[in-house]
Parts: structure tokens; C-alpha cells; sequence
């Protein structure tokens, strides 16, 4: 849902009122994965996102809602990254701009250099046993990076990832196979 | 990454299945783009190089001799591979933008037969080199492209109970993909 911004803030983004033709044929054709992030358009993606499929589906429960946190949110120190200070309030605007209890996958965007991953693996855990999120996934980064974060919350018994969102086509392929 | 994600049972969901529009066709060598998203995504234009166009061209003869539009053939490609939940993709490209007319991403994955298989086995081969050609091809696990327009269970990748069954994609006809099923 990258695509959807009221403000325009790239030339081809569409607006909600473009992006809902778009929406509602893929509802019909029987999608139900819809993917944001909160930095996209700075939150305007996910007001977008939580608005049309608020009024294509029925239920909350017929479809799947992902989200992601890292990116800047804000100018401030604590309004990016993975720390517990910034996931929890990332969470929170997330689920306000989506209008949603709960995201279905929520995904860290990339990985945080200046948080140990304890510390993000362990607030993680909080917020599926808290309600807020079903299921956690990563995206984006190395291969050795993905297997800490795993073996850490294995090693703690807490909620592990069950997605990575990696660049992969044919174009890329060669260096993902690895 | 790729096989870390096969052999621990998480979910790939690839973005940028169809690179930014270049396996779409909307930029060309020499840095020709066709559509408003490929004259105004910078981040593109770090992420791909003029060489890949050799991929491209490749992915290309192999639709051309198909009737299937690239695009097509590089979704079916990635639907083909077991670690792979959903590709995420955009919206198809407004009326508004349209300035000329390569193939659209936005046909439906289900218009490819079954010879599909074989193509994209070989552009397997050709876009990774490096792997060795005994590898089964990822098709044969999943039952081809017959797979593609239906949600029909295959076998478990993910760790994730509800994963297993969401479909996805960004828009419109684009993919339908039949994503995994988690026992």
C-alpha cells in the first residue's frame, strides 16, 4: 500500500479516492494481504490502508493487515529504531492512524544497530501477548542478522518472526539464493 | 536468505516481485522509462543496473515466445519457489500515467499454462548461474502454475497457523497467490 498518499509526496502516488478502485478490485479478486508501513507518506498510507479495507471487508477478521516499524517517524531520537521505548509508541500510532485493535504481522523494516536485539525481541513478545499483533516478521537484512533475532527469542521462549520481506526477483535472485 | 527462510519454515514475502517495473518493461536501456513511477523512483535507480537488463531481455524472449507478458513470467517464477507466501506488489499503473504500452503487470498469473513450468525453470537457470543444474526445480514441489489461481493447500512452509492461508498482493488482478498452508 506503499502507492497511497493524500499528500502526493512522489508523482506517482494515488490518492484514496484513485487508490480505492484499485483496492476494491483486488478485495474482489479475492486478496486479502494488504502490506504498509508507518513511515509510508509519513502515516498517510496506513490512515488510507485502514480506511478502505475498513469499508471493502465486511469483518476485521477476513483479512490480513501488515504493518512495519524502524523508519523515522518524527525528528526525535526515541521516533525511530527497534528500542522498547519506540516500538511501543510506534504500535500504538499504528493501530490509531489504521483504526484497528490489532495488526495481523507486524514487521520490523530493517534492522537496529543501536538496540540490543534482546531488548526488541523481548517488547515484541509484549505486544502479541498484549493483543496488538498476531504474528511478527522482519524484512531486509542479512542472513545472520534474521538467525540472532531467532535464536534469541528461542532462547528466551518468546514469539519468534514467521515472515522475512526481502527484495526478491529474478533480477535479485542470485544474491538472495545465497 | 532465501534458503535460511526454506529451511526454518518462515514465510518470504518478496518485494519488489516485478523490480521496480523493470521486468515490467517500463524502463529500457539507455535509462528510457515509460511510466511516471519509472521517471520519479530514485531508489530504483540505485537498486538496478544497465547490466541488469541482460536478465530483462532474457525474461523477455522467454514471454515472447510464450505470449505472456514478463511480468507474468516473473510472478510465476517467484509463486513457484516453496518459501514464498506472497509477493507484494503495487497497484497496476493509473489510466492518468499511461504514456505508452508495454506490457501490462496487471494480467492475471491464471492466463499462463501449464507449459510455464518449463519457463520458468529456465530463467531460473538463467538469472542464477551459479546453482547447480541438478537442483530439483521449486515447480515440481508445488504443482506449477496450475497452483497459481487458486488457494488450494500445499505443503507447510510457515511457522505462522493464519500465514498459511493469506492471499496477497497490492492490487488489482495482479496475483492471486496461492500461498502456503501451515499444518
Amino acid at each position: 500500500m506503499m502507492s497511497y498518499d493524500d499528500q502526493k509526496t512522489r508523482q506517482w502516488h494515488l490518492d484514496e479516492s484513485a487508490a480505492e478502485p484499485i483496492v476494491r478490485k483486488a478485495v474482489e479478486k479475492g486478496i486479502t494481504f494488504f502490506d504498509t508501513a508507518d513511515m509510508y507518506s509519513t502515516g498517510a498510507s496506513e490512515q488510507i490502508t485502514g480506511r478502505l479495507l475498513t469499508k471493502l471487508f465486511p469483518r476485521r477478521e477476513d483479512y490480513v493487515l501488515a504493518t512495519k516499524v524502524f523508519y523515522p517517524t518524527g525528528a526525535g531520537p526515541s521516533d525511530r529504531g527497534l528500542s522498547r521505548k519506540h516500538i511501543l509508541a510506534a504500535i500504538d500510532a499504528s493501530l490509531v492512524r489504521l483504526g484497528t485493535d490489532y495488526v495481523d504481522l507486524y514487521q520490523v523494516h530493517r534492522w537496529d544497530h543501536q538496540t540490543p536485539i534482546e531488548e526488541t525481541m523481548a517488547v515484541l513478545h509484549k505486544l502479541v501477548q498484549a493483543g496488538k499483533v498476531r504474528y511478527l516478521g522482519a524484512s531486509s537484512m542479512y542472513a545472520w542478522q534474521f538467525a540472532t533475532a531467532q535464536h534469541t527469542a528461542r532462547a528466551a521462549g518468546s514469539t519468534r518472526f514467521v515472515s522475512m520481506q526481502s527484495h526478491y526477483n529474478l533480477i535479485s535472485a542470485k544474491k538472495n539464493e545465497r | 536468505m532465501i534458503p535460511l527462510c526454506r529451511d526454518q519454515r518462515v514465510g518470504v514475502i518478496p518485494y519488489s516481485p516485478l523490480a521496480r517495473g523493470l521486468l515490467t518493461g517500463s524502463r529500457q536501456r539507455g535509462n528510457q522509462q515509460h511510466t511516471v513511477r519509472a521517471g520519479a523512483d530514485p531508489l530504483a535507480d540505485d537498486m538496478y543496473t544497465e547490466a541488469d537488463h541482460d536478465i530483462v531481455d532474457s525474461v523477455r524472449a522467454l514471454a515472447d515466445e510464450r505470449g505472456l507478458p514478463p511480468a507474468q513470467l516473473a510472478l510465476a517464477w517467484l509463486l513457484g519457489n516453496p518459501a514464498v507466501s506472497a509477493p507484494s506488489s503495487g497497484p497496476p499503473r493509473p489510466p492518468t500515467s499511461r504514456t505508452r504500452s508495454p506490457p501490462s503487470a496487471s494480467r492475471s498469473v491464471r492466463k499462463s499454462g501449464p507449459d510455464l513450468k518449463l519457463d520458468t525453470a529456465r530463467i531460473a537457470s538463467s538469472a542464477m548461474p551459479d546453482q547447480p543444474t541438478s537442483r530439483p526445480a521449486p515447480q515440481a514441489e508445488r504443482g506449477g502454475v496450475d497452483d497459481l489461481d487458486l488457494p488450494q493447500p500445499v505443503p507447510a512452509t510457515s511457522n505462522a497457523g493464519a500465514m498459511g492461508r493469506w492471499r496477497c498482493a497490492g492490487a488489482a488482478g495482479m496475483v492471486e497467490a496461492s500461498s502456503q498452508f501451515a499444518a
